[in-house]
């Protein structure tokens, strides 16, 4: 009984201990660690927020097997800089009646961070904040892909992408008649 | 290794795909050209919905306006203004016609209960050969509002009591105080905390005025310099006319010199959507909708 309470005694110091870091360490899926503001971490991320309340942050790395270490660092790096930003004076109106924005343009230091991004690099973390709930991260990287379509026919878009076109030019032809309205710029 | 696109599962494909601009509906009709899953994907019975959801205000694909035939018949058009927008019959009413003025009374008042019309007048306020105008009307609580044709007067009506009443409108201060040339058109709008709000453009400015709480007088919410469409005229200047509003998203449309204009009220940028609208126009209707394609193609639901 003796072991059994100074053992818990030790869990209880470890847990006020970790409580009491500013940072949480994370571990990718090839075994390097990341080092996150845990207030940031907790606020972008729904995955992360719920293990940081339910005391499942291990000090010496939380395991997240599914994410590389290239997008790992991203996001980390993301979390970081988005502790560290200032919240952009928003053009809000109060006197003025519409519907309040549902996606607010990702601002510029959130392009920067998605522009500088390999493609492969850009799904990578596309995966990665989807797997986290990280539903303002999802949205700047989904934009980004978004954008990459912008003006671009469907032959265009399959070269970006690298997907593979498994319609057949009979099927196309009919699509392309059907609503030929959509490719007047082409 | 195979491409990350291919690799991704169909919830993150759709995730990007949502982000495509709702006021390029042809960007989702090549997306869904791509490869048959993104098809299937795109033409599915939920993307709809979540589209809406996604980007909630319905953006304006085009607008409706009333011209004069060569027979003298008002009729209206539809424009599509959305580069490679769907043809007009697939999104608006074209070419059907409209009168101007059925009534011959300025306050016909239908009871659906007597099955009858009849004339209700306010009983003060009022000035001869006024009458309701056919811009938008405005509904705060269980009052309907409507501008008089003048412009210069605002009618209310509650819908409880069933009277009339007439309120005022603070004066225009414009230039060159022609009505014809320069009217002050009135656009009534319902501001974010419910109450009733209007504008107007005045002195190359773009007013928008709101109702005071307090009181029946008026204060001024916003004013939005339209100097750069000061053009010349005669002895005057061309006024930049108000045409119309999409409430909802808060944009006026602006017409100047057959040049049709939109105005964010929020961030005051203004966006030339159309040229060419001549001679004049009264009355502007924007076209709001989300156009999502039904492709007709069965996408196969396995890929």
């Amino acid at each position: 009984m003796e072991v059994d309470k100074g053992k818990g005694e030790a869990e209880e110091t470890r847990k006020v201990a970790e409580a009491d870091r500013d940072t949480v360490t994370l571990k990718s899926s090839d075994g390097k660690l990341f080092e996150v503001s845990k207030e940031a971490a907790a606020r972008l991320s729904t995955v992360l927020a719920g293990m940081i309340a339910g005391g499942s942050i291990d000090d010496n790395g939380t395991d997240l097997k599914q994410i590389g270490s290239e997008a790992l660092e991203n996001v980390v790096d993301y979390c970081n800089k988005h502790a560290n930003s200032i919240p952009s004076a928003a053009l809000i109106s109060s006197s003025i009646s519409f519907n309040t924005a549902p996606f607010k343009e990702p601002e510029e230091w959130e392009r920067k961070f998605v522009d500088r991004l390999s493609h492969d690099a850009l799904f990578d973390l596309v995966e990665a904040a989807n797997f986290l709930g990280m539903e303002r991260l999802l949205d700047v990287t989904c934009h980004k892909i978004s954008e990459m379509m912008k003006g671009k026919s469907p032959d265009q878009i399959r070269e970006v992408f690298n997907i593979k076109n498994d319609y057949t030019k009979e099927e196309l032809e009919e699509i392309r008649q059907e609503l030929a309205w959509a490719f007047y710029d082409d | 290794m195979p491409p990350p696109v291919s690799s991704l599962p169909d919830e993150l494909v759709e995730e990007f795909l949502l982000h495509l601009p709702s006021d390029t509906p042809a960007s989702l009709v090549r997306a869904g050209l791509v490869c048959k899953r993104w098809c299937r994907l795109i033409s599915g019975a939920g993307f709809r919905r979540k589209f809406h959801e996604f980007h909630r205000s319905s953006p304006m694909l085009g607008f409706l306006y009333y011209q004069r035939d060569i027979a003298g018949d008002h009729v209206a058009r539809f424009i599509p203004i959305s580069a490679s927008c769907p043809p007009a019959h697939h999104a608006g009413d074209d070419g059907s016609h409209c009168g101007m003025s059925p009534w011959d009374s300025p306050w016909p008042l239908y009871s659906s209960e007597a099955g009858t019309w009849s004339d209700n007048k306010p009983s003060s306020g009022w000035i001869h050969g006024d009458h309701v105008s056919w811009r938008r009307s405005a509904l705060v609580e269980n009052q309907l509002y409507f501008v008089s044709a003048r412009n210069k007067r605002i009618i209310e009506y509650d819908l409880d009591t069933r009277e009339i009443s007439v309120i005022d409108l603070p004066a225009a201060n414009s230039v060159c105080n022609n009505e014809l040339l320069c009217p002050a058109l009135v656009e009534l709008t319902t501001m974010e905390d419910g109450r009733l709000g209007f504008t107007r453009v005045e002195n190359f400015r773009l007013s928008l005025w709101s109702r005071q709480v307090e009181g029946a007088g008026w204060e001024l919410s916003k004013v939005i310099d339209l100097g750069t469409f000061s053009v010349p005229h005669g002895q005057g200047h061309y006024c930049p006319y108000l045409v119309g509003s999409a409430e909802g998203i808060g944009v006026v449309l602006l017409w100047v010199k057959g040049v049709l204009f939109t105005v964010d009220l929020r961030s005051k940028q203004m966006i030339k959507v159309y040229a060419g609208l001549y001679p004049s126009i009264g009355l502007v209707v924007p076209y709001l909708n989300f156009y999502t394609p039904g492709i007709s193609y069965q996408c196969p639901s396995n890929l």
